[in-house]
């Protein structure tokens, strides 16, 4: 029924697109021809096209079918606006610079409040705001900092600062990984001469300004404080900051007493968030205690176990988490074999809580699956994988195979799987074995695998229903909700105009169905998603009366043959001195230009009536009615009722902006 | 004392990173062997399962052609490995207006310029030729006027005496060229003014709407320079020794056969048009026989009403009856995003199928150029199929409909992929994402052309192709890969199959010629 919506919806909009369009002006001497039988097939077509699609077989119950259409105006407003009129679309820019825009649509406020289920991919040192980490944990005693030599803080804490060395104190979690096999890979980054770690309060107490302070040391961190896309234009480039990201926090966050804290407050945002269940990607063991002593995975899961048990016993209405162990892809054989080991035996002794093993790190440069091959393939069979595969945009390289091997080693899902559309052998499998892709799309924006999200490799899969999942990977470090944004750039760039609710709704279905919950946690889960969904969606209804309603809009564009005085519509609007639009005649030709100019000002709807003339300096002396708008601030002062009517008429320009809406 | 620490450690991690570097480089392929055989087996037998269902995955080379094909990968092999390894930009991934003079040495394009190509399927008349060709020939003519409009563009047009035109005065350009300090001065200031890569248009144009833009005021400048009937002749003859010189054999051309004039004429009709290329061709191939031909596509812009579409789809069932062997068929032109779609012309479109008996008039529709999915623009791709479309332009928005996608595969309607003009027309940045990737990893119908190679200072089509070769291809993906396009432009032409027979023969002795003298 959904599907049939759809299809009726989008042959409606094509139907009054066409008879909206200027009538024919020839009388055709030959018989009209016979177009019912091409309009018929396409509508089939077109049915048969979005059955295919992720949650193209949902159907929507009445109440679902409101949220929908409310989702599906503003959407088709937003990209018919930006193709019609030429102007930016937001969504496919930059996170950088969309932000601000996602925030300030209705449809992310609604992605924001619906239960989105499970967040699948994500990773241990990267999942609570910075804002969060600046205002609490560095408050903290035993909060110390510095400066390296490229500028960037990191931060740690300890009983002691470390007297040495301070890169050491980095690579300490290196060396516990490692435990004893090769120590004396123990150097990492360049060693400054003298040590330089300072009580973070110390710093703030002397800091002019205490706010600037913590502002600063946000933006030091925050991958955000430029935009990534610009900064750092290729992918090595933009690797060594997200790997600098994690060096700036490791320190600190390897402390087990911030682990926790940092963890809870990650639980605690996350189902403010409205997602219900994560699974983990986590390194596990190197915590440290203020006292120095450093501990083993085992340790470092009971963080992760104990805080879990505590926060669902607290929020009822919160399933849970899972950990997947993260060896890292740059280390020796012998470190993974072990890792590996230890994680055979967690998974022995907590099958509840410990979900698999995965191995992270940049693909590109690090060693590819092949590389451990002895180790995985022989821990297969008791040991689920979650594998990181191809997440880059080199094609038959070897990392583009760790698709091959990932899925010869039987891996339960795959993360990112960026090059996997360009395998149609392999997609073939993880569609028939149901291998589902976790797809992070601001993640895969951020780190330089695509710019403009519509060109994702996934947007096909989507739309031909193969098994994804959309997560965040790394909210934490570009300043992203826990899940909403990547939910946003999903609905906005990988799936189409006319893909609606139903594809939010498939979405967050599938994050349980490919989850690593076994049969009968799934059902409860899915019990209490059902329930958090449909007052979801009753709230969203009663929230929303009103604005559902459509006036009567029209097609707006403009008429190719007018012309204004041997202009073109764009020419005379852009062109003339005088503000043609207002000309009724031109206003009505040229809809498309003159919504462009539109004020919503009353008596100045396409604003200034003279360009030259209001390009005086005293213009607003000499003629305050024809420069209605650059003189508005004069004249709004003595009428306050245009303010509540530049509203409403705001509301009228995005109407007349939306070529239609017809349901 | 800490000062020797630093020093060792400093040593220790630079010695590390370069040991690290030097191990990666050496051979990707040695980290493969690991010991466990039956593990290595089935995955190699994955790989070669997959490897063979990609654009010429089935073909096998000669000897010979190892030969070249060494080379080739070596170079691409490299490439790739550098830079995916040793952390540096990968240069195909880039704007093709930083690309291109940093290949200019590179010897895999001085193969793939040699390498016989077949046809360029997807041209335009007015951006077939280099610019340089049309500043240095065409505008040094007499008669020859220009004008600079409001917004500071040169455009140009022929006449016997220029009438008044107070918006955008004429001048001669003979006259201006005297008055300029130099001639050389003067033709860079007309270059300047025309060309779209004076500077990188992926980051001058923030999105595909402002590049259409810019390029479309390209078309307005000279398309009266080229269509003044003097030029045009020698224009078109001109672009088909471009291209046979860039070693391509065969062309398809969309022309709106309209516009043409001479001092005497102010516009000749579209069969006048269809003749004078048609004499071009014939003239040509007498002096090159080893070139296999030319065919025009007539196409009507997006931008005018149905009714002078109808007239154009009659028109073009007329030129097609008479000239089966020269016009192809009928496509319609121009930026997809902004003007009418294929279902607003669709009484026109459908004219011809629906005479009794039904006529067949041949398709050739752009179609889904556009980063927009679902929207009318998109859904042009459903329209092209069901009015039984020859081949798809562009189709850049395929691989989101999978039930499309199917449709094209199993009627064999050829796509043809443009990748250099989807880049710079700001559909998409790293030519790596391309969504046509996939679908050439499946072997679909695809051919490669360059759309409007001349406006972006491309080869008529070896650029193209080396763009294909190394970003919409994976790393093992080897001359079979470039062999196959060039089959595939044949095969997919519109030539009849008897002519096809021929061609496919001449090209394959150009081929072997070509495999040859490389040995």
């Amino acid at each position: 029924m959904t599907v049939s919506v759809q299809v009726a919806s989008a042959i409606i909009l094509l139907v009054s697109v066409v008879s909206s369009k200027p009538a024919l002006k020839v009388v055709r001497r030959d018989a009209e021809p016979d177009t019912s039988g091409h309009m018929n097939l396409r509508a089939q077509m077109l049915e048969e096209e979005m059955k295919l699609r992720l949650g193209g077989n949902l159907v929507l119950n009445e109440q679902e079918q409101v949220v929908n259409r409310l989702l599906l105006k503003e959407k088709r407003a937003i990209i018919e606006r930006s193709r019609l009129n030429k102007t930016t679309y937001y969504p496919a820019l930059s996170f950088y610079k969309s932000k601000k825009f996602v925030e300030s649509t209705n449809i992310y406020q609604i992605i924001k409040k619906m239960p989105k289920g499970a967040a699948l991919h994500i990773h241990d040192l990267a999942i609570t705001s910075l804002n969060w980490v600046v205002k609490n944990v560095t408050y903290r005693d035993n909060v110390y900092m510095y400066y390296d030599d490229k500028g960037f803080v990191h931060l740690g804490a300890f009983g002691t600062p470390p007297a040495d060395n301070p890169e050491d104190c980095n690579s300490l979690f290196f060396l516990v990984l490692l435990q004893q096999t090769i120590v004396s890979l123990g150097a990492f980054g360049t060693p400054p001469a003298d040590n330089p770690w300072e009580l973070v309060k110390t710093l703030r107490a002397k800091a002019p300004d205490a706010v600037m302070f913590d502002k600063d040391l946000l933006n030091n961190i925050s991958m955000l404080s430029s935009d990534p896309l610009e900064m750092y234009p290729t992918i090595n480039l933009v690797w060594a900051r997200f790997d600098k990201y994690f060096e700036q926090v490791i320190s600190l966050l390897f402390n087990a007493d911030i682990m926790r804290d940092y963890y809870r407050q990650a639980l605690v945002e996350f189902k403010e968030d409205n997602v219900q269940y994560i699974e983990l990607r986590a390194i596990l063991s190197g915590f440290t205690v203020l006292s120095g002593t450093t501990h083993d995975a085992e340790f470092g899961l009971n963080i992760y176990r104990q805080v879990t048990e505590e926060f669902v016993r607290e929020n009822p209405d919160f399933l849970g988490a899972k950990i997947i162990m993260s060896g890292l892809r740059f280390f020796e054989s012998s470190a993974i074999k072990e890792s590996v080991k230890v994680a055979k035996t967690l998974r022995l002794k907590y099958p509840h809580f410990f979900a698999g093993y995965d191995l992270v790190g940049q693909e590109d440069p690090n060693n590819p699956l092949t590389f451990y091959i002895s180790t995985l393939s022989q821990a297969s069979k008791e040991l689920p994988y979650y594998f990181h595969a191809a997440e880059t945009n080199w094609q038959e390289t070897d990392v583009d195979y760790n698709l091959v091997d990932a899925l010869l080693l039987n891996t339960t899902r795959i993360g990112h799987g960026y090059g996997i559309s360009k395998h149609p052998k392999l997609v073939e499998i993880i569609r028939e074995r149901k291998i589902a892709v976790e797809v992070s799309p601001i993640s895969n924006q951020l780190l330089g695998l695509v710019s403009d999200l519509r060109n994702h490799p996934m947007a096909a899969l989507m739309a031909s229903g193969y098994p994804v999942v959309i997560s965040s990977d790394d909210p934490g470090t570009w300043e992203a909700a826990p899940l909403s944004h990547d939910f946003f750039m999903a609905f906005m760039n990988l799936a189409g105009k006319e893909t609606g609710l139903a594809f939010l709704k498939q979405l967050a279905l599938n994050s349980f169905e490919y989850s690593a919950m076994n049969r009968s946690e799934k059902s409860r889960a899915k019990l209490l998603w059902r329930s958090k969904w449909n007052s979801f969606i009753l709230e969203t209804v009663v929230n929303n009366t009103g604005l559902e309603q459509d006036s009567d809009m029209k097609m707006c564009v403009d008429d190719n043959r007018y012309k204004y005085q041997g202009l073109t519509c764009s020419q005379a609007t852009t062109e003339s001195s005088a503000n043609v639009c207002y000309v009724k005649e031109v206003a009505t030709a040229c809809c498309r230009s003159c919504t462009m100019i539109w004020t919503g000002m009353p008596e100045c709807e396409f604003g200034d009536r003279d360009k030259t003339m209001c390009g005086q300096d005293n213009a607003c002396e000499q003629s305050a009615n024809i420069c209605c708008d650059k003189c508005a601030d004069t004249r709004k002062t003595t009428n306050s009722q245009v303010r509540t009517y530049d509203l409403s008429a705001l509301v009228l320009a995005v109407i007349f902006l939306i070529v239609q809406c017809c349901i | 004392m800490g000062l020797i620490i630093v020093l060792i450690c400093g040593y220790l991690v630079t010695s590390l990173a370069d040991q690290n570097v030097h191990i990666m480089s050496i051979n990707p392929s040695d980290r493969r062997l690991i010991n466990d055989d039956d593990y290595m087996k089935n995955r190699e037998a994955m790989i070669t399962t997959e490897k063979k269902m990609r654009i010429g995955g089935t073909l096998s080379l000669d000897d010979n052609e190892q030969a070249v094909n060494k080379t080739i990968m070596l170079e691409k092999i490299n490439m790739i490995e550098f830079s995916r390894v040793n952390h540096s930009q990968y240069i195909p991934s880039m704007s093709f207006y930083k690309v291109k003079p940093l290949i200019e040495n590179s010897k895999l394009l001085k193969i793939i310029r040699n390498m016989p190509k077949g046809g360029a399927l997807h041209v335009h008349d007015l951006s077939g030729v280099s610019l340089e060709w049309l500043i240095q020939n065409a505008t040094y003519r007499d008669n020859i006027y220009l004008c600079v409009n409001s917004q500071s563009y040169i455009v140009f047009k022929a006449f016997k005496s220029p009438p008044q035109n107070p918006d955008c005065p004429w001048k001669s350009v003979k006259e201006e060229r005297a008055a300029a300090s130099s001639p050389e001065q003067f033709d860079a200031f007309l270059r300047h003014n025309l060309s779209l890569m004076i500077s990188d248009p992926v980051e001058t144009f923030a999105d595909n709407n402002k590049a259409w833009d810019r390029f479309k005021i390209f078309f307005a400048q000279v398309a009266n320079l080229i269509y003044y009937v003097p030029v045009f002749q020698d224009y078109q003859y001109r672009l088909l020794e471009e291209f046979n010189a860039d070693n391509v054999q065969y062309l398809e051309l969309r022309t709106s056969l309209q516009g043409l004039y001479d001092l005497n004429v102010p516009e000749y009709d579209e069969e006048y048009a269809l003749l004078l290329l048609k004499n071009i061709t014939e003239d040509f191939m007498k002096q090159n026989p080893e070139f296999i031909g030319t065919k025009v596509i007539f196409c009507g812009g997006r931008y005018a009403n149905s009714s002078v579409i109808l007239e154009n789809v009659k028109k073009a069932m007329y030129l097609y009856q008479k000239y089966p062997d020269f016009l192809a068929g009928y496509d319609l032109v121009s930026d997809e995003e902004w003007y009418h779609t294929l279902l607003y012309y669709k009484d026109a479109l459908l004219y011809p199928s629906q005479q009794t008996p039904p006529y067949k008039l041949p398709y050739f529709f752009h179609a889904g150029e556009t980063d927009w999915q679902d929207t009318e623009v998109d859904y042009n791709l459903f329209d092209a199929i069901l009015l039984n479309t020859t081949r798809i332009g562009h189709g850049y928005a395929l691989s989101k409909h999978p039930f499309l996608a199917k449709l094209v595969k199993s009627r064999q309607i050829a796509v043809e992929v443009n990748p250099i003009s989807n880049q710079l027309l700001r559909l998409l940045t790293d030519l790596r994402n391309h969504p046509m990737i996939g679908l050439m990893s499946d072997n679909f119908p695809i051919v490669i052309s360059s759309d409007d190679p001349s406006s972006w200072g491309a080869d008529p089509l070896s650029h193209d192709m080396y763009m294909a070769f190394m970003t919409m291809s994976g790393e093992d993906g080897d001359l079979t890969f470039l062999k196959q396009l060039a089959i595939n432009s044949l095969q997919f032409s519109s030539m009849s199959s008897n002519v096809k027979q021929k061609a496919k023969k001449k090209w394959e002795i150009r081929w072997n010629t070509f495999i040859k003298q490389f040995s």
